[in-house]
């Protein structure tokens, strides 16, 4: 049992009334019946008992075929497809909305009214749009001056956003505020004369460009407007289009004017020219567009851009030559124009000074939400996000049974040299008695020995603090070879390789080859002197 | 009697028992309590690539392995185990270290009675000492060994760099431990062998005679020195050490895991 509020109710039998033509009672009186709704009667319990399940999902099929065949008729699809959709089979493909066919006695009228060429932009009480569903926000206040406040309310968007962003658009595409408005509001901009952006096309010499926008009046490009109607900050959109200039190798205001939609100017032009025109006048003669080198201007790959044309086609109900007309900046086609037009010669006539101005502008689709660029993130940045895949295996048992194995192997090693090795005690220590030769722990006997050949300051001091200390703590910053490859690191190699083999050297001299008073001995000859080692190395 | 495997009955049915025992104790909730999921030891472990991740995941030894690693870097040939097995060394040093401290007395009178009575009074004294000492001998070789088989994997290229360097410190560290312990058994080696080394301090320009007193704990080597050392050694040095390779093993797996492969 669907529960609905009297008020959706009633509106949607409205709607319904509006569309069928049947009178408002006997649609609402008919929809309570099929619900089941008693909003206004005593609420009446209709349990499970009476066989239905207690929220049925699907629609009665009597007000199913109804409901189809209403919306059928609104939509101009056909019924097979509305019933399609209401069960929830598939999707609606709405057709082209200039195709759509009036069919409430109020749009015909509107369609009518909207073939006689007004004067005012748009009137506050003009049908906007011959759509029954698009609700008409009035865009002027009563003294004529443009009322951004309800348009704001209708888009969900602070006021003065909008009037900011309105303004900038205006500018940027050289039309009357109140055009971009209704556009916004999804009203269609019936009066309006397309400003600048001619329908006269001339290939051969491509008219100047409509400069406001693109350049201020010392001739210098006006970021700012083109900024604020891309919905960029300014530095991140000159940086963007600078950035494109180079990559094409033409001027910036070209891929300005280009970006903006609107014709490229004069010199620039020269360079588009093969792309532009040729798209426009192969869309008229033999009806075929040039799609290779529009896609090649676009700067992107030819199928990606084709389809992508022909969706944006689709959305917008209008042949896809409009569209890449649109997308490379140049006039739109009269022909295309026309194919868009209403079927119904009445609405065709009405249709015609609107398409040009409305493709141009690149008017989003009533339903579909615009998106907006958030932030521009470099490439590099992304790429990096995901790590070079490498060989790994796990942790358990490959590495952790190695690392056992080789600390079981530790721990036998020192206990066999434990039980085999007696560590030293000479006599108790004796500050009067001082031994002949005094060593050091063997590894200090290196430096003992340096001291032998050196001034203490030398051999003491600078070579263990300043090359034993600080400079190997330098060698990553002095070893800028990035390599880690053996044969590319030949002198890093070598320098460690001879310093450890003369430290090496120095030891072992001082450990087994000093002898009395730290003179030169030969150890298999006078024996070792240096207690560590004395026990267990012997070479009698 | 013998049954068809020839084994008696009565080893059967100890084998039985054991079995039997055996599974009551690993399926008891003491025994499962111990072991997380995934742990080899636990009743019904199946070996599965979820349960190699948990082994490591669910374990102490998270905070020193990550759950995968690169193949190349557990060979054998590419690491010698050297860096692992200086730290083993040093867990080891540690124990057998706290074994002497029971028997050793850090004043000029007691000492080397304690370290000589090692060797003759007491139960594995000679074994635990000899350990420590050749242990330690050991260390120094294996963090030298270390340090110049990442020196010829070029292991101290960026991002390691910083590694390199508290390596280096890890170095001067581990040589300290060695030194300062060489002080301790208080005979006429170790003195001798400590003055000599001290002498070498006193080289240093100008504050040669402050730094040779501030190590000394006295102008010359005395029980000062020894109780000063001593604290060194087992408490202050270690302390500090392990702060250092505790940042060592931490940057090990944010530098990347091992270095290379070549
Ligand atoms: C107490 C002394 C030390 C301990 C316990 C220790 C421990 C370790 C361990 C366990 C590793 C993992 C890889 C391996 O086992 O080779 C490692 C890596 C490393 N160690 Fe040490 N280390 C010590 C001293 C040093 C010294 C003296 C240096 C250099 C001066 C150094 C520099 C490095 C570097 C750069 C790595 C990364 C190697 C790579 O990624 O391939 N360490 N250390």
């Amino acid at each position: 049992m669907v529960d609905i509020p009297e008020e959706l109710l009633r509106r949607s039998a409205e709607a319904r009334a509006a569309a069928t033509g049947a009178p408002v009672d006997e649609v609402l009186a008919e929809m309570r019946a099929a619900v089941g709704s008693t909003a206004s009667a005593p609420r009446v319990e209709v349990g499970p008992s009476d066989g239905e399940p207690e929220h049925p999902t699907t629609l009665s099929d009597d007000l199913l075929t109804r409901e189809a065949a209403a919306r059928a008729r609104v939509l101009g699809v056909p019924e097979a497809d509305a019933v399609a959709e209401l069960k929830g089979e598939k999707e609606l493909v709405l057709p082209p909305a200039g195709k759509k066919e009036p069919s409430s006695q109020k749009e015909k009228k509107a369609a009518a009214e909207s073939q006689a060429p007004v004067e005012a932009p748009v009137e506050k009480d003009a049908p906007s749009a011959p759509a029954a569903d698009t609700p008409a926000v009035p865009l002027l206040g009563a003294g004529g001056e443009i009322d951004y406040a309800p348009a704001a309310l209708a888009l969900g968007m602070p006021e003065a956003l909008l009037k900011r962003s309105v303004e900038a658009k205006a500018k940027a595409r050289n039309l009357d505020p109140v055009a971009v408005l209704a556009e916004m509001t999804g009203q269609r901009v019936e009066t309006v004369e397309p400003v600048a952006v001619a329908t006269e096309p001339a290939p051969e010499a491509p008219a100047p460009a409509p400069a406001p926008m693109v350049a201020g009046p010392a001739g210098e490009l006006d970021w700012a407007a083109a900024a604020s109607a891309a919905g960029m900050p300014e530095k991140l959109f000159r940086r963007s289009v600078e950035a494109k200039a180079k990559a094409k190798g033409v001027d910036p205001a070209v891929v300005l004017a280009e970006m903006t939609g609107q014709p490229v100017s004069a010199a620039p032009a020269v360079a588009a020219a093969p792309v532009a025109p040729a798209a426009s006048a192969a869309a008229v003669s033999a009806g075929e567009l040039d799609w290779a080198a529009a896609a090649s201007a676009a700067g992107m790959p030819e199928k990606l851009f084709r389809r992508s044309v022909e969706a944006k086609a689709k959305a917008k109900g209008v042949d896809p030559a409009v569209v890449l007309a649109e997308m490379t900046g140049q006039p739109v086609p009269a022909a295309p124009a026309a194919a868009a037009a209403p079927v119904a010669p009445a609405a065709s006539a009405a249709a015609a000074p609107s398409a040009a101005p409305a493709a141009v502008t690149a008017t989003i689709p009533k339903d579909v939400r615009p998106q907006r660029l958030l932030t521009v993130v470099k490439a590099r940045a992304i790429q990096q996000v995901k790590a070079e895949p490498s060989d790994k295996v796990s942790t358990w048992p490959h590495l952790l049974l190695i690392e056992f194995v080789a600390l079981l192997a530790v721990t036998a090693l020192l206990i066999v040299m434990s039980v085999v090795i007696q560590a030293p005690l000479l006599e108790a220590a004796n500050a009067n008695v001082t031994p002949n030769p005094s060593k050091a722990p063997w590894y200090f006997l290196g430096l003992q020995e340096l001291l032998t050949y050196f001034d203490p300051q030398i051999a003491g001091v600078t070579v263990p603090t300043i090359i034993g200390l600080i400079g190997f703590m330098a060698i990553p910053y002095l070893d800028r070879n990035p390599s880690n490859k053996p044969a590319d690191r030949k002198f890093a190699i070598f320098m460690y390789t001879f310093f450890i083999m003369g430290a090496a050297t120095l030891t072992i001299i001082g450990t087994l080859f000093r002898g009395r008073g730290f003179n030169f001995t030969y150890p298999w000859s006078d024996g070792i002197f240096f207690d560590d080692l004395k026990d267990w190395i012997n070479f009698e | 009697m013998a049954n068809g495997n020839g084994k008696t009955g009565l080893l059967n049915t100890v084998q039985e028992k054991a079995s039997e025992l055996g599974d009551r104790v690993t399926s008891s909730q003491a025994w499962d309590s111990v072991f997380r999921p995934g742990s080899p030891f636990k009743k019904g472990h199946t070996d599965s690539p979820r349960n190699r991740s948990y082994v490591v995941m669910n374990n102490v030894l998270y905070h020193l392995h990550p759950v995968k690693v690169k193949r190349h870097g557990v060979r054998l040939s590419y690491t010698l185990c050297l860096g692992g097995l200086s730290f083993f060394l040093f867990i080891l040093l540690t124990i057998t270290g706290i074994f002497l401290m029971f028997y050793y007395r850090p004043t000029s009178e007691a000492a080397y009675v304690d370290v000589a009575a090692l060797s003759t009074s007491v139960a594995f004294g000679s074994l635990v000492r000899n350990m420590h000492r050749w242990g330690a001998h050991l260390m120094v070789l294996t963090v030298f060994l270390h340090m110049s088989r990442v020196f010829y994997h070029g292991a101290y290229k960026p991002p390691r760099e910083f590694n390199w360097v508290i390596g280096v410190v890890l170095l001067l560290l581990t040589l300290l431990l060695s030194f300062t312990g060489y002080l301790l058994p208080w005979d006429q080696l170790a003195r001798w062998a400590v003055t000599v080394g001290t002498n070498m301090a006193g080289f240093v320009p100008i504050f040669g005679d402050q730094v040779r007193f501030a190590l000394l704990g006295a102008a010359d080597v005395s029980a000062d020195t020894l109780l000063r050392w001593y604290v060194l050694h087992v408490l202050f040095l270690p302390f500090i050490i392990v702060v250092f390779m505790a940042v060592h093993f931490w940057r090990v797996r944010k530098d990347g895991g091992i270095s290379g492969p070549l």
